[in-house]
């Protein structure tokens, strides 16, 4: 029986009935809301299908292989699209109490996760409205990453913003653990003999390992250095992007997809988006660190044409062959992983046996396509955020978040084919050799693959929830191939949904070939060593929720609004200058339509309701008290900021330049709670760390007893 | 047809006139940052002296072994042996790397107990680096230019021994960031044998 087919086919009528060239839209629930309180417990199979996966994902296949499942959070809703694709099916949408982070089928059960209010839904089929609520389960807020245990009776959450990781007993619905991890885990990876379970963060490159997962463990950070064959020599690089992690089926293999911060290569100011391979258990990574001193042998050719910008003893040409890593498939036929590059609107296929799987490229698939002239943003299949194989591993389906399409890929088998070689020679015969004469330039003897496979499939599900300008902004927001935006990193790479990555980088001018500039860099091993420079520390802002205020923006309240700051940010953020000849009306077409996705499109991280303790009352009576002066420039009622740049008592940084500018900002304070570490320079991991260590730098709390001081903090973890 | 002993003295050579002073300029380049010298031990792109003179390092002399067979069909030694002779090498047959991808076409494999040698005679080489692992054994050749500046064919030669994490890219020629002769990675070559895997595994793509 196909029941979700024969659903679908019903809900698609009622849904097609105004014509296939109307988009729905969020509203198009058929029956209206299908999360009518729970009835009945989900019947019990009487031999359970296995699930066809056991982490969750913004798109997932139905055990039935007959639809796939979308979390779109975006427009908080569940989608249910029937197989195979087809544009004039887009399926049929479940309106969810919130806004949806990942699915994960069952047999006779569909697990959702919700960020707000944090919830575990347990969806069941319905043959009017797709799926109805079966049940639900409270989970900490901003309930993100989910995955199974082999049994199938224990799921394991990630609150992200909240910072904790849930264990729920799927037969009883209740939550059996919480236990405190480090900030916004996100992907999670349970071992096959459910011994241990692997958690990824979008900020920092260790993992949390939680062993014995029936009662509540203790977790464990697991150092996990990103990208060490990029690193600048015997450095272990920081790491954000941490959406996702991988298992290889006998789950010898680990694979965290993520942005490493400070990737040597050309051009490299932001570093490289990677795939760290771990040994689960040993908790061993098995890439070497880079050191320097290592071998190379350079021809004599080579030695007259080598320039300063030459990437002999780091991998060379582009610096990864995708950006902006947001989900990873293990391809378990082929052993190779399948990563969606939200900023380049691609998905890189990897040899899953490599030391270093970005380093070793299968092939590419562009699922972006209809680019805009202007802005250069994909029109179709935007930001891949989601990824799920078909049940004989040869169909890989891709949700794209900026423009809410479906696209199908047909995955090749195994490698491209090898050239043919010359039978004389043995030479391959579609590899051209350069030439004898070196004046004219050499075709590329082996390039790497191009970007072969397009999609055979496309579904448009959803318009944009808000306005066109908005859709714009959003489809720059998490686009790196605009030159005029940035140097080949979005906004989203450094503010992942709109949040932070925890990361203080490098502001710097110096000499590239193209000029003198002034840009972030990711480490100072990146800039020339003839700069001498380590740059001005500059933590990544917050831009959700704290964005809303006219201006001034910028560390020193130097661009009077937010446009301003914008365009301000599209040359600071890459290697050189803006593209020679852009239209500076592009920049304020670009700055404007941001701006407006970044106030309307982007969500502040939930916040805990309730009336506050005692303590929190005594902190904010400190707060805002005339010897404190706390209050006094981060003003409560415009958003914990007065927006005024001060004078700073000088305290160098180390590992950076001493800004000659020591007026700042004030800062907002709000959602302060969850964005460690803290200042300009990162130099406090905690807001108790800030307040024993500010010794009236800002303010005074000096006087404050300890009882005070934690009083305090707990004020400002509410805000 | 060169003979051997010109092929020899070719590399002598090259070897006399490149190799040593490369590691430390091309890591010093911008954009590859400024590693910290002598974090690991020195390049040994060229033979050891006192060492029999074999390998890559020693000339570019195909082995004449055509059968193909999988990397770990003969026991990898439990314990280190000493690089092979050119003897040895002469007598080498062609292993089957763990994956291949097809830049590698014409690139063939040769194995002699624990030891590698990865040869594209066809390939322009610019320049071979070692990205990361253990230095010891590790050897590189470029075949030195006959009838133009451009170089044609050239080998890395090193230990495979339980343990192992290493990557080697080898460079090429193309268009790119520097103009027309760019330096861009052509193979890399990957190798891991982990403490629980029964063999190696290599790549190359």
């Amino acid at each position: 029986m196909r029941f979700l087919i024969a659903t679908l086919a019903l809900a698609t009528a009622a849904c097609s009935s105004g014509g296939s060239t109307s988009p729905p839209d969020a509203g198009a629930t058929p029956g209206g809301s299908s999360t009518a309180a729970a009835t009945q417990p989900a019947p019990q199979a009487a031999s359970r299908r296995p699930a066809p996966v056991r982490q969750g994902g913004t798109i997932a296949r139905a055990v039935t292989d007959d639809a796939l499942y979308v979390a779109d959070e975006d427009h908080g809703v569940l989608r249910i699209v029937p197989l195979p694709l087809a544009p004039d099916r887009p399926g049929l949408a479940v309106t969810l109490p919130g806004p949806p982070a990942q699915v994960l089928p069952l047999d006779g059960r569909v697990l959702v996760t919700i960020r707000d209010p944090g919830l575990l839904l347990v969806l069941r089929p319905d043959p009017a409205a797709g799926l109805v609520e079966a049940a639900r389960v409270a989970l900490p807020l901003d309930a993100w990453g989910i995955a199974i245990t082999p049994d199938e009776k224990t799921a394991l959450v990630s609150s992200a913003w909240t910072a904790q990781v849930s264990a729920v007993d799927l037969d009883a619905l209740k939550v059996t653990w919480t236990v405190p991890v480090a900030r916004e885990p996100r992907g999670i990876a349970i071992l096959p003999d459910g011994s241990a379970a692997y958690v990824s963060h979008l900020v920092g490159a260790d993992l949390t390992r939680l062993d014995g997962l029936a009662s509540a463990p203790t977790p464990r950070r697991v150092a996990l250095a990103a990208s060490p064959l990029r690193a600048p020599s015997g450095v272990h690089l920081a790491a954000s992007l941490g959406y996702a992690l991988a298992l290889s089926d006998d789950g010898r293999r680990l694979f965290a997809a993520r942005h490493a911060l400070g990737a040597m290569g050309h051009a490299a100011w932001f570093g490289a988006a990677t795939v760290d391979v771990m040994v689960p258990g040993r908790d061993e990574a098995v890439a070497p660190l880079h050191q320097g001193g290592l071998p190379v042998l350079k021809s004599a050719f080579a030695e007259q044409v080598l320039t300063p910008d030459s990437v002999i003893t780091v991998p060379g040409a582009t610096v990864t062959p995708f950006t902006q890593p947001r989900a990873i498939v293990y391809r378990r036929s082929a052993r190779t992983l399948l990563v969606a590059a939200e900023g380049d609107d691609l998905v890189a296929e990897l040899d899953a046996v490599a030391v270093d799987p970005s380093i070793a490229v299968v092939r590419t698939y562009k699922v972006g396509s209809q680019y805009d002239p202007h802005f250069r943003v994909a029109g179709s299949c935007g930001a891949p955020a989601g990824l799920a194989l078909s049940a004989n591993e040869d169909t890989a389906w891709v949700f794209c978040r900026a423009t809410y399409d479906i696209a199908a890929l047909r995955l090749g088998s195994g490698d491209p084919p090898v050239p043919q070689r010359d039978p004389a020679t043995g030479a391959p015969k579609a590899t051209p050799l350069a030439p004898t004469v070196p004046s004219a330039p050499p075709a590329l003897v082996a390039p790497p693959p191009p970007p072969e496979e397009k999609p055979f499939a496309l579904v448009h599900l959803a318009n944009d929830p808000h306005d066109p300008e908005v859709a714009v902004g959003r489809r720059l927001f998490y686009s790196a191939t605009d030159a005029v935006t940035s140097g080949n990193l979005a906004c989203a790479g450094c503010h992942p949904e709109g949040r932070d990555d925890g990361y203080v980088w490098h502001e710097a001018a110096f000499d590239t070939a193209d000029g003198e500039h002034t840009n972030f860099v990711g480490r100072p091993e990146l800039m020339p060593p003839s700069a001498k420079k380590k740059g001005y520390p500059r933590r990544t802002p917050m831009l959700a929720g704290n964005v809303s205020a006219p201006g001034p923006y910028g560390w020193h309240g130097e661009s009077e609004d937010l446009p301003a700051r914008l365009k301000a940010g599209f040359g600071l953020h890459r290697w050189g200058g803006l593209p020679q000849g852009h239209d500076p009306n592009g920049l304020v077409a670009r700055s404007h339509h941001l701006s407006v996705f970044l106030r309307k499109g982007l969500v502040p991280p939930p916040r805990a309701d309730g009336a506050p303790d005692a303590r929190v009352r005594r902190g904010q009576e400190i707060f805002i008290s005339k010897e404190a002066r706390c209050s006094s420039c981060h003003v409560p009622e415009t958003g914990y900021t007065d927006r005024t740049a001060y004078p700073m008592p000088k305290r160098s940084s180390p590992g950076f330049d001493d800004d000659p500018r020591q007026e700042f900002k004030t800062p907002s304070l709000r959602f302060v709670a969850g964005r460690a570490p803290y200042l300009h320079d990162g130099r406090h991991r905690s807001l108790t760390d800030l307040i024993e260590r500010n010794a009236d730098w800002m303010g005074k709390t000096s006087h404050l007893s300890p009882d005070d001081r934690a009083a305090l903090v707990a004020f400002l973890e509410t805000l | 047809m060169r003979t051997r002993p010109a092929l020899l003295t070719a590399a002598a050579l090259a070897l006399l006139s490149l190799p040593l002073g490369y590691a430390g300029r091309a890591d010093a380049l911008p954009g590859a940052g400024a590693p910290t010298p002598a974090a690991a031990p020195p390049a040994t792109a060229q033979p050891t002296p006192g060492e029999p003179s074999a390998g890559p390092a020693a000339g570019s002399v195909a082995p004449t072994a055509d059968v193909e067979r999988a990397l770990g069909a003969e026991p990898f030694p439990a314990e280190p042996s000493k690089r092979p002779t050119a003897a040895e090498w002469a007598d080498a047959g062609v292993v089957r790397l763990t994956r291949s991808g097809p830049a590698t076409a014409g690139c063939r494999t040769y194995r002699v107990r624990e030891w590698l040698r990865f040869r594209c005679p066809d390939l322009t080489f610019s320049a071979v680096s070692l990205l990361g692992g253990r230095t010891e054994g590790v050897a590189f050749w470029i075949t030195p230019p006959k009838d133009s500046d451009l170089t044609r064919g050239g080998e890395v030669m090193f230990p495979v021994r339980r343990g192992d994490r290493r990557a080697f890219q080898i460079l090429t020629f193309g268009p790119g960031y520097d103009g027309p002769f760019t330096l861009l990675p052509a193979i890399v070559l990957q190798e891991q044998w982990l403490e629980d895997d029964p063999e190696p595994t290599i790549i190359a793509r």
